[in-house]
């Protein structure tokens, strides 16, 4: 069965196009995830999915209605920590409960079991604003985990978390979810869509591809990409590290530079000597397997994430 | 009813943790009202100093009521957005006019709370009223459409404006500002004509006024005049309506 249908769906603001005459289709129990840089109209169209926004044109249905009509079956959770600091874990998840209508008896019940769900239950009479960033995060999901909510929308929900908490985050949902439950979650960080059993590039307002992270990764052409830290980044060495690059575009990463190659084993030690010749340090170099997000910077020659707060293109 | 309990209950919890709303609707007003009894009334006659400082009392309370609607409300409803609660919450099936109403009834609380902290210091440092049963309940309705009016403010300046310290700081501006200009802080009798005028017709200051008369005695005009108890109906409704439709068009539009 569908759980999300998306037909021919345009977003325009003004004359910008957002969303450019977008499909998709999430069949239900799958765990999808949108990818994309910033910009690229993945949140427009969770948004759209969650009834937030409204389209342009096209078609959007929740198990066959329309997504106004299907607003208890989603649980949605933005990109803000939306839980109110001045309450208990416990108030919050009481606040939610009611104004879902569930009356006082059923409150206290369903608030007590969700918080056990997710592991804080014992710090429920803490106020929120004493709760560490990942605790946070777990109340918050436990307001898509009441009993009649059959898809979580999650708006890249782990922004902010380090990559430990990130990974228990997303461990409780896997533990959480039934195999019923479809999961669509936004995001622009690679080893969070490697979770998803079905992955959508989406690049200025289309998705661009489509597959397991399997299937994007091998028809991607990747096999090995060579990681270089380096003690200094300038055009220079840029230069120099192109030559190795197979005429493809040189991806820049906070510690240095990523180089895809077949034969990584022999092209390490030329890399090594052309960089030290031209008077810089290698710190580190080895082979890594290709991740979605290489996969998305060989597709469109733009990097999914942004570092060191800006997004910079490594081109040739 | 969830819904508007919901709210209601967050909204109350809210408003009793937040220092800013505590200091301007609790604090704020009981300070002029000790300023006012230890300062500008010390040269009242013996024979009317109770009664002016039943007078300042009720200034306080009413200021207390309007600062608490164009203050702890805009507050609240910035950092709701700022949260992203709205975001939240459009995904709910939820009523926006249930949640408004919420809010409203949790600053209202607030309110009365606050302006019977200020009546019980105004009483012990002698303030003393005329009251009657039917005065009371008068009082008392205008007090609420003087709430209304104050929140219909603060839910424009929190529709309006997005950050929490502009909000609150915009709100406490038209609050301080308006109170200053139509004799809330001070006796009507002692401002300038233009601003007689206007203390008339502002809701607020009306409403003051409307009070003072019920339980102290003459306020220098006739606050009950057809006109002028109109204009303050008027106002105050439409300052309410007005502050409902941008509520629920910016906070709660679907884009």
């Amino acid at each position: 069965m569908q759980a999300i249908e998306v037909r021919n769906l345009i977003k325009k603001y003004d004359k910008i196009t957002v969303l450019d005459d977008l499909d998709l289709i999430i069949n239900e129990g799958e765990f999808y995830c949108l990818m994309g840089p910033n910009g690229s109209g993945k949140t427009t169209l969770s948004s759209i999915i969650a009834s937030i926004k409204k389209p342009t044109s096209g078609e959007v249905k929740i198990f066959g209605k329309k997504p106004e009509q299907s607003k208890k079956q989603i649980g949605y959770i933005p990109q803000e920590n939306f839980s109110d600091p001045n309450l208990t874990g416990l108030e919050n998840i009481y606040y939610f409960a009611r104004m879902l209508g569930y009356s006082n008896k059923e409150t206290k019940k369903i608030g007590q079991e969700l918080l056990t769900k997710v592991g804080l239950f014992d710090d429920r009479n803490k106020r929120v604003s004493k709760f560490s960033g990942g605790m946070r995060k777990k109340l918050e999901l436990s307001t898509v985990l009441f009993p009649h909510v059959r898809i979580f929308i999650l708006d890249e929900p782990t922004t902010g978390l380090d990559p430990s908490a990130r990974r228990n985050f997303f461990g409780l949902i896997d533990q959480l979810k039934d195999k019923s439950t479809t999961v669509l979650l936004i995001s622009h960080i690679g080893s969070d869509a490697e979770l998803a059993t079905r992955v959508g590039l989406m690049d200025e307002g289309k998705i661009i591809a489509e597959g397991s992270p399997e299937e994007l990764k091998n028809g991607s052409g990747l096999k090995n990409i060579i990681n270089i830290e380096l003690s200094v980044k300038n055009e220079k060495v840029k230069n120099v590290l192109s030559n190795f690059n197979k005429g493809e575009q040189l991806l820049e990463t906070d510690e240095g530079y990523k180089i895809y190659s077949d034969e990584a084993s022999e092209v390490i030690p030329e890399i090594v000597r052309s960089v030290e010749a031209g008077g810089y340090k290698v710190l580190q170099i080895g082979s890594v397997i290709p991740s979605l997000e290489d996969v998305f910077f060989k597709l469109t020659g733009k990097k999914v994430r942004e570092e060191n707060g800006q997004l910079k293109e490594a081109k040739r | 009813m969830n819904q508007i309990s919901a709210t209601y209950i967050k909204g109350l919890k809210d408003n009793f943790m937040s220092k800013p709303a505590l200091f301007w609707v609790i604090a704020w007003p009981a300070i002029w009202l000790l300023l006012a009894v230890f300062v500008f009334l010390r040269g009242v006659p013996a024979e009317f100093a109770a009664l002016a400082k039943g007078q300042s009392t009720i200034s306080m309370v009413t200021f207390s009521i309007m600062v608490c609607g164009m203050t702890s409300l805009p507050a609240n409803i910035s950092e709701d957005r700022q949260r992203g609660l709205f975001q939240k919450l459009k995904t709910m099936p939820v009523q926006p006019w249930k949640e408004a109403v919420g809010k409203i009834l949790a600053v209202l609380t607030f309110g009365l709370v606050s302006a019977a902290i200020i009546i019980i210091i105004g009483v012990l440092l002698g303030a003393r009223f005329n009251i009657t049963l039917a005065g009371l309940l008068k009082s008392l309705g205008f007090l609420v459409l003087g709430t209304l009016a104050s929140s219909g403010v603060g839910l424009i300046v929190g529709s309006l404006i997005k950050s929490i310290q502009g909000s609150i700081m915009t709100g406490v501006g038209i609050a301080v500002v308006t109170s200053a200009i139509s004799g809330v802080f001070f006796q009507y009798s002692m401002l300038p004509a233009v601003l007689q005028k206007f203390a008339r017709i502002w809701p607020m200051s009306s409403t003051n006024s409307v009070i003072i008369n019920y339980l102290i005695g003459d306020i220098g005009y006739n606050p009950f005049a057809p006109l002028y108890l109109s204009l303050t109906i008027i106002i105050s409704l439409l300052f309410f309506s007005a502050g409902i439709v941008l509520y629920t068009v910016y906070c709660w539009r679907t884009e």
